[in-house]
């Protein structure tokens, strides 16, 4: 039929195909409805249009949107810990903040369900078949595959799944295009691997290069990714930051494209503190082998410099590491407890200095006032023994302290009045928090002078029935060896803010509680104290001063003879006194240690001390 | 040869297309680049393929638009038996199914889709029978049966593919051709439904829930409750797609339809993306151009003094309406989706290419019109 008709057609080409007038005006007619028909259709099509585009144009544009976009939360970074390394004048950190990446896929997008299944199963040692199986279910969602990977393992990963592509093209013979992670942490938190189905989202974790140090101090993040404990969880909203929010744009497949707006995250500030890593690492050293020497459960050390009431060294034991925080069994949480701060105990005899420095300051008695005393005072019902149950007899008030003469001290307690000695101890911090930047600080417990008894006010003098923390006592003596000034003792040195601006902490001129002189006499007290009654307390070239406490723990209601908890605070050196050293050995095991502290925090102390004044490279006196 | 001394080309024709083909590549650029970022990580990867289109197809039309248009009435059936050997080649050497359909075959680094040739080539058959059949053209036998059975044998090809929208645009200027040639209306009537009947015959599923042209002319017909709203996701989003822009749209290049929610943002969807993204505004001002320019093209059936000429240029004409209020009723919703592309505009290398020879033709043809009283 086709031959024929191109046939005809040629045959016919040279024929009249012009058009005839009448055939031209039917012609016309027929082509101008075809014309109108078409107008009518774009009238139709535009009234449509204006219906489909103007009418609901609202409702429809919000419902596009929702598909259209996405609200994603932008993690902020948390802030990190640093402590100080004097010996190379910087900062080193002990609390860093680290990006780990979690591994999941939307299943759906996920084109080569069992080859990336086996590839994900080789490389993580994961089961492929489960994967596999997760991967065909008809979901966007599936939990991740795998949890805290590094950038540089996702990045391995990406090279492996380039080379089993590459291999994929090169046998199917098609050209082989490399997958690269998408984007950058810009876009929230999510990188995509490609086109793969595979996405990568960023998680910031914690990580304690320093391992157990200072984790008393520190706290600890737990796996909710909530504080505990320490500086972490009392700065917790400062070092958090908070996390932002932005709108992108995202395709069909959840691909997140451009960002259409945002409330910016802010990264949490940083803590620089005031403790160095050499004094913390010496001091933990030490501590652990006290309280293992004594047989110890537990025990604490601070070290201030009594100019500033600043912490070099903070430690306590038991103690823990944060980044294993849950090997700590559940029935030994107190482990997770600052002892330092945390606890208040009877502290004893370390509180004589205190109520001798409030006598002298009181023009009272001076370091070498003189009187007799017993072997007992009677006070109220109640009979007061020295305590090794023989008088003291005639001495200065340098040697009631190096003697620690219970009997003694009621005397000076008495001359003092209860509400003056009340008043001096306060100003010491006794009885209320000090305020150090850590939480669940104690306050321990001092009633009110003018309620005291007579009985009440001759223990509190030598530190009993009355309890403070560690650090209390250590800020206490602050006074006592800087020249009557005291200062809220403290850990941040510095805050650095997410734009890494470093501002120190101001932390004020202190308050002035002793009169120069009263610190001065104390200080030369303190000094006999070692000489005559706590030669190991004594370094080799240094005037060294302090004073030990003996005390039993109270229980039940009464004391018991076998559990002690023994205490050393002293100085050194004399001349420019650079640091108070607080030591404190709970419970020694007295068949080893015998009852008092001269085997227990004393030779801690000393350890203690003579490390600071090396390493400081504190220049001898003697 | 009887015809007049050829004249002016019809100059202002030719700037309505220029001015189509322009907006085409920015809606074009726009509705793929994140297809193309997403597919094939090149943001101009579409936009590229068809500038080459663009290049190949001016180059046709520098041909067409000077070769005298007799020469199709010459060559009617040579080129429409090229067709159909082309089309059954697209049958056996496919280059592939795209979207569930063969319609491509490979020739070198461009997929040359057959049926888009079939269009120009059924239309210039058509157009010569009847010329050269005049005195007979109102004849059952001689006239409507024989050009049925012609249509009907590409149509059968076509709808093998299957391309069912082509298929309608081969028809419908065949009807025009035969309206406008005096061709009685009893019989256009009848021979429409002969083809529709035809064309239906495909739309019956080969399995079951696997058809989805059936399911588009479902979604259509029962003007989408709830139920067939959800069975046809492209129909949904091209709502939104329109219904996002209001008066004056989103901004140029912020359609967030395009992200493929529209499965095809840069081919059957590109109105819809230039409304999402022009408003209203943008959209009356491309219908008032593809008024415009097809009004144009009838114009010049209207005055050429010459009967092979009118018929083919009417052809030429339908083709280019037909299928882009095709178009545009479906992303309206006002007709089933097919996936037929708009002249000139939507993305297509070949559609560009053979756009664009048979628009050489055209202007051929307008240069042998009377000249205006």
């Amino acid at each position: 039929m086709s031959t024929r008709t191109s046939y005809s057609a040629r045959k016919h080409a040279a024929q009249q195909a012009t058009i005839s007038g009448s055939e031209a005006r039917g012609g016309v007619i027929r082509l101008r409805t075809v014309t109108v028909f078409w107008a009518l259709c774009a009238v139709g099509i535009t009234a449509r249009l204006g219906t489909q585009s103007i009418r609901n144009h609202e409702a429809t544009l919000k419902e596009a949107q929702r598909q259209q976009q996405v609200v994603t939360e932008v993690q902020p970074r948390r802030g990190e810990i640093f402590i100080q390394d004097r010996a190379t004048n910087a900062t080193t950190v002990i609390a860093a903040t680290v990006a780990k990446y979690r591994l999941s896929a939307t299943p759906l997008d996920v084109k080569d369900k069992t080859g990336y299944a086996a590839q994900l199963a080789t490389t993580f040692q994961l089961d492929a078949a489960q994967l596999s199986k997760q991967f065909e279910r008809q979901s966007r969602y599936m939990p991740p595959i795998i949890t805290g990977l590094s950038l540089e393992e996702v990045q391995a990963f990406v090279a492996q799944v380039n080379a089993y592509e590459k291999q994929k093209a090169d046998e199917a013979g098609k050209r082989f295009r490399a997958i690269t992670l998408s984007g950058d942490d810009r876009q929230g938190s999510l990188r995509f691997l490609g086109s793969t189905g595979l996405f990568i989202q960023r998680e910031y974790g914690r990580s304690y290069p320093e391992g157990g140090m200072l984790a008393p101090l520190l706290g600890f993040i737990n796996r909710d990714g909530k504080a505990q404990y320490g500086l972490e969880s009392y700065y917790d909203e400062p070092l958090a930051g908070y996390s932002g929010k932005r709108l992108l744009e995202k395709d069909v497949a959840g691909n997140l494209l451009a960002s259409l707006g945002e409330l910016p995250a802010k990264d949490g500030q940083s803590y620089e503190l005031t403790i160095d890593r050499s004094i913390q690492f010496e001091v933990e050293k030490q501590l652990r082998e006290a309280v293992a020497a004594a047989g110890s459960p537990a025990g604490e050390v601070v070290v201030l410099d009594p100019s500033t009431g600043a912490v070099l060294a903070m430690a306590s034991t038991p103690s823990f590491d944060p980044g294993k925080y849950q090997e700590v069994p559940q029935d030994q949480q107190e482990r997770y407890l600052n002892r330092t701060t945390a606890l208040a105990y009877e502290p004893g005899s370390v509180v004589k200095t205190l109520t001798m420095a409030a006598a002298i300051n009181e023009g009272l008695v001076t370091k070498d006032t003189r009187n007799t005393f017993g072997e007992t005072v009677q006070v109220d019902t109640h009979t007061i023994h020295t305590w090794s149950r023989k008088a003291f007899g005639d001495q200065s008030m340098a040697d009631v302290l190096a003697n620690s003469d219970n009997v003694a001290m009621v005397w000076v307690a008495e001359k003092l009045g209860s509400e003056k000695l009340d008043e001096y101890l306060r100003k010491f911090n006794i009885g209320s928090k000090t305020g150090i930047e850590l939480p669940g600080e104690a306050g321990g417990t001092l009633k009110d002078g003018k309620k005291w008894r007579d009985i009440e006010r001759a223990t509190i003098a030598f530190g009993q029935g009355m309890t403070a923390t560690p650090i209390q006592l250590a800020a206490a003596y602050g006074p006592l060896v800087n020249g009557g000034t005291y200062h809220e003792p403290y850990i941040v040195n510095a805050v650095i803010d997410e734009n890494g601006k470093r501002t120190v902490k101001d932390n004020g001129p202190g308050e002035q509680v002793l009169k120069p002189d009263t610190s001065a006499q104390i200080m030369d007290m303190m000094v006999h104290v070692v000489d005559k009654s706590h030669n190991r307390a004594s370094v080799a070239g240094y005037k060294i001063g302090g004073k030990s406490g003996t005390a039993q723990i109270a229980e039940d209601g009464g004391y018991r003879d076998d559990t002690y908890n023994h205490t050393f605070v002293g100085f050194g050196p004399r001349e420019n006194p650079r640091f108070i050293v607080f030591t404190r050995i709970e419970k020694p095991d007295i068949a080893i240690t015998g009852p008092f502290s001269e085997r227990t925090a004393v030779p801690l102390f000393q350890k203690v001390m003579q490390f600071l004044l090396t390493y400081e490279q504190v220049p001898r006196t003697n | 040869m009887s015809l007049p001394l050829p004249r002016r080309t019809d100059v202002g024709l030719a700037l309505l297309v220029i001015l189509l083909i322009g907006v085409g590549l920015v809606m074009v650029f726009s509705a793929s680049a994140v297809v193309a970022h997403v597919r094939f990580g090149d943001d101009y990867l579409f936009v590229r393929k068809q500038f080459i289109g663009l290049l190949i197809g001016l180059s046709l039309l520098a041909v067409t638009a000077n070769l005298e248009f007799t020469f199709w009435r010459k060559h009617a059936a040579t080129l429409l038996i090229t067709s159909i050997v082309l089309l059954i080649a697209t049958l056996v050497f496919s280059a592939g199914e795209i979207n569930g359909a063969h319609r491509w075959i490979n020739l070198g680094p461009l997929n040359f889709q057959t049926s888009e040739l079939a269009k120009f080539a059924v239309s210039a058959y058509v157009a010569a029978w009847i010329t050269t059949h005049w005195e007979k053209r109102k004849t059952i036998r001689e006239a409507l049966l024989p050009l049925l059975g012609v249509v009907g044998l590409v149509g059968v090809l076509m709808l093998a593919q299957p391309d069912l929208g082509t298929y309608t645009i081969i028809v419908m200027p065949v009807i025009a051709i035969m309206f406008v040639a005096g061709v009685s209306l009893r019989q256009v009537v009848v021979g429409f439904l002969a083809l529709v009947l035809a064309g239906a015959l495909v739309l019956i599923p080969a399995k079951d829930g696997e058809n989805y042209r059936l399911n588009r002319i479902k979604t259509f017909v029962s003007g989408g409750n709830e139920q067939t709203k959800g069975r046809d996701y492209h129909v949904q989003q091209v709502e939104l797609a329109i219904g996002s822009g209001g008066w004056f749209g989103r901004g140029i290049g912020k359609s967030g339809q395009k992200r493929l929610f529209l499965p095809e943002p840069h081919t059957d969807s590109v109105f819809a993306v230039a409304v999402e993204e022009t408003g209203f505004v943008g959209g009356l001002f491309i219908i008032a151009l593809l008024v415009a320019f097809i009004e144009r093209c009838y114009r010049v059936a209207l005055r050429v003094e010459d009967r092979f000429g009118m018929l083919l240029a009417v052809g030429i004409a339908t083709w280019f309406g037909y299928q882009a209020f095709l178009n545009l009723a479906a992303m309206l919703g006002l007709a089933p989706l097919t996936g037929v592309p708009i002249p000139f505009l939507s993305y297509g290398g070949t559609a560009l290419m053979i756009n664009l020879a048979a628009f050489g033709v055209l202007l051929n043809i307008s240069r042998y019109q009377r000249q205006d009283k």
